[in-house]
């Protein structure tokens, strides 16, 4: 499984670069699965699948519907625990027990639906959980939003990691598609990622939307984030992705750099045409 | 306190690089928006406005001596105390997308729990510490029944509707049981005079308590960690667990609250009518939503606003009192509260529609 020299991926700007070491594309996984077993009931969803993600990747997802690719994204998520297999990040066995240890260990999922409140404006769908207070010991006892600094922070972040979300005190459903997408996506950079599994990204967009998604994926990458995207778009996988994982009945039965891929190869693969 | 983004304090904006389509002024927050724009904006949200002030000039021009004598400007916001201070509850659970419509039997359980403790403790003649327990009491047994409330929709995901449904049936039958189904009178004379009929600077006590707990209810929405997850609550229920946030406590907290509501509006109605009123509060729950969704929260959550629902209160109440003095039967205000009510969620599925077109 070999990884991806990056180019531009080495350093991670920010504060918080020498909390979490950035590997080149090269670099040890940030995230690894090895061996593992989920069963429902009498159905097999994942039968010993193994999975591993770089810092500084985009890592491809894709497998035909019902290879378990949702199963296996769940299992990382800690949605599911798998009934065997062992999870690794940085090279640390752990046991993702629940979505908020997942995401306590930096691993963000950008769900198809977003995971937005559509009556939230952005700043406070980035801060929803981990809202900050003002107003000293009876502010923080009754819980007084320090709304001021949320949107401060939201924007030097924003600044720092280059990005840019349309309109931070905007209602959410107020924005296109495409808009609330890069929200969603950036509400996992600020909150600290190191992985960031992103299920669908582009579908349902337009043209334009598509491509500023994808932008931001790769930029995101850029920065030193281990991207995973889970999609059935293999073109818009083949424009952004450093490697394919392609999964079928439940394992991981190929892993190909981007340059080995090619749209008959992947699609040949994923319905069990050719192996590897 | 008009929406959940109005009160965002706006930042020295220093104009991130954003390719392309971010508008000139960014939403209703920013400092520079012009006095003309601001007064629209209120507009578009609170049209209620307009046809509250028709009504108030209208019954005023009519009838001045009548319609702004204080009498019946205090008997106006007498009539509105209760339903404001049970219409401030709602906004939050409507707000978070449940509804409740055991209000009135939980305000007549507080009156019923009050009132036996009185009973016990010397009835008319009971003195000031008992007056003060048997009102606590009051608090007390309208946040168990709020409590209850909670558990069935929080932990035990019974739907809101029907959860409140049942204990609307529920709170009035043990009621009912507790006084044999006759209503108690002897109440405290402490408790009718200072506070049924007790006055600070002319305005009736309890219409105090309603504006004092309707200000606190809309800073502590729009200002505070709850009343967003509240909305949030309401906006997304699935995407506030997936941040971690425990729902049914919160959702726990938030009924109990609102039973402590009604549980003051309970001890109020006691000392105003000197009676348990068993039978008088049917329309509590009705009136209470009606007025919250008039005033522009929406009904199917994510959305509230306090000063809306203030505004949803005055309407049945001011026309309630200007109908009758202008000879008309007050038969017309439920047609025309029935009316502005429909009128009212049209006009915010408009305005909805064409947000989310955008």
């Amino acid at each position: 499984m070999d990884g991806v020299r990056h180019g531009g991926a080495a350093v991670r700007p920010g504060p918080d670069e020498d909390a979490r070491p950035v590997a080149s594309g090269i670099g040890d996984p940030v995230l690894e699965l090895q061996g593992i077993v989920k069963t429902f009931r009498h159905v097999e969803a994942l039968r010993g699948a193994d999975f591993d993600v770089r810092a500084g990747e985009i890592v491809g997802l894709v497998g035909d519907n019902g290879a378990g690719k949702s199963t296996l994204v769940k299992v990382m998520a800690g949605v599911h625990q798998p009934d065997a297999g062992e999870i690794r990040i940085h090279g640390k066995p752990v046991s993702l027990d629940s979505p908020v240890t997942a995401r306590d260990l930096g691993i963000h999922v950008v769900y198809q639906d977003l995971g937005l409140a559509p009556d939230l404006n952005a700043v406070e769908n980035l801060y929803l959980g981990r809202e900050m207070t003002t107003g000293g010991w009876l502010g923080r006892k009754l819980g007084v939003l320090d709304r001021r600094t949320m949107l401060q922070e939201t924007q030097a972040s924003l600044g720092r990691y280059k990005l840019d979300v349309p309109h931070p005190t905007q209602v959410v459903n107020t924005l296109s598609g495409g808009q609330r997408q890069r929200v969603a996506i950036v509400s996992a950079v600020l909150a600290q990622g190191s992985v960031i599994l992103m299920d669908e990204p582009t579908a349902a967009l337009g043209v334009e939307a598509r491509r500023r998604v994808l932008d931001l994926i790769k930029h995101v990458r850029d920065q030193g984030t281990a991207v995973v995207v889970i999609s059935h778009d293999l073109p818009d996988l083949m424009e952004i992705v450093d490697r394919f994982h392609i999964m079928r009945l439940g394992q991981r039965v190929a892993a190909l750099r981007r340059d080995e891929a090619s749209l008959e190869k992947l699609v040949d693969i994923m319905a069990g045409v050719t192996s590897r | 306190m008009s929406s959940p983004t109005d009160s965002v304090a706006a930042p020295p904006r220093q104009a991130p690089p954003d390719p392309g389509n971010r508008k000139p002024a960014a939403g209703p927050t920013d400092v520079g928006r012009s006095a003309a724009s601001g007064a629209m904006q209120f507009l578009t949200r609170f049209w209620l406005v307009i046809p509250l002030a028709i009504l108030v000039a209208y019954f005023s021009i009519q009838n001045p001596d009548a319609f702004l004598s204080t009498l019946n400007l205090r008997t106006l916001a007498e009539t509105m105390a209760p339903i404001l201070i049970a219409a401030v509850a709602t906004t939050y659970i409507l707000g978070s997308g449940g509804i409740d419509l055991s209000i009135g039997s939980v305000i007549v359980f507080s009156g019923v729990t009050a009132q036996l403790f009185y009973d016990a403790n010397g009835g008319t003649d009971a003195g000031v510490w008992v007056v003060i327990v048997g009102f606590v009491l009051a608090l007390v047994a309208g946040g168990v029944c709020g409590l209850i409330n909670g558990v069935l929709i929080g932990p035990l995901r019974i739907p809101a509707l029907i959860a409140t449904l049942g204990t609307l049936g529920a709170f009035l039958g043990i009621s009912q049981l507790l006084v044999n189904g006759n209503d108690l009178t002897n109440v405290p004379k402490l408790l009718t005079d200072h506070i049924g009929l007790g006055r600070l600077a002319g305005v009736p006590l309890a219409v105090w308590v309603a504006v004092v707990i309707a200000i606190l209810g809309g800073l502590f929405l729009f200002k505070t960690r709850f009343g967003l997850r509240t909305l949030a609550i309401g906006s997304d229920v699935e995407v506030v667990k997936r941040r971690g946030i425990n729902v049914n406590w919160h959702l726990l907290r938030l009924y109990t609250m609102a039973g402590v509501l009604y549980g003051i509006v309970g001890a109020l109605s006691l000392a105003r009518f000197s009676t348990t009123g068993i039978s008088g509060q049917g329309t509590a729950a009705l009136n209470a939503i009606a007025a919250v969704v008039i005033g522009g929260t929406s009904l199917f959550g994510g959305v509230a606003t306090m000063f809306g629902t203030f505004l949803g209160v005055m309407i049945p109440a001011v026309l309630a009192g200007g109908l009758v003095i202008v000879g008309l039967q007050s038969f017309w205000q439920a047609v025309v509260v029935g009316i502005v009510l429909c009128v009212a969620v049209y006009f915010d599925q408009l305005q909805r529609r064409r947000k989310s077109q955008l």
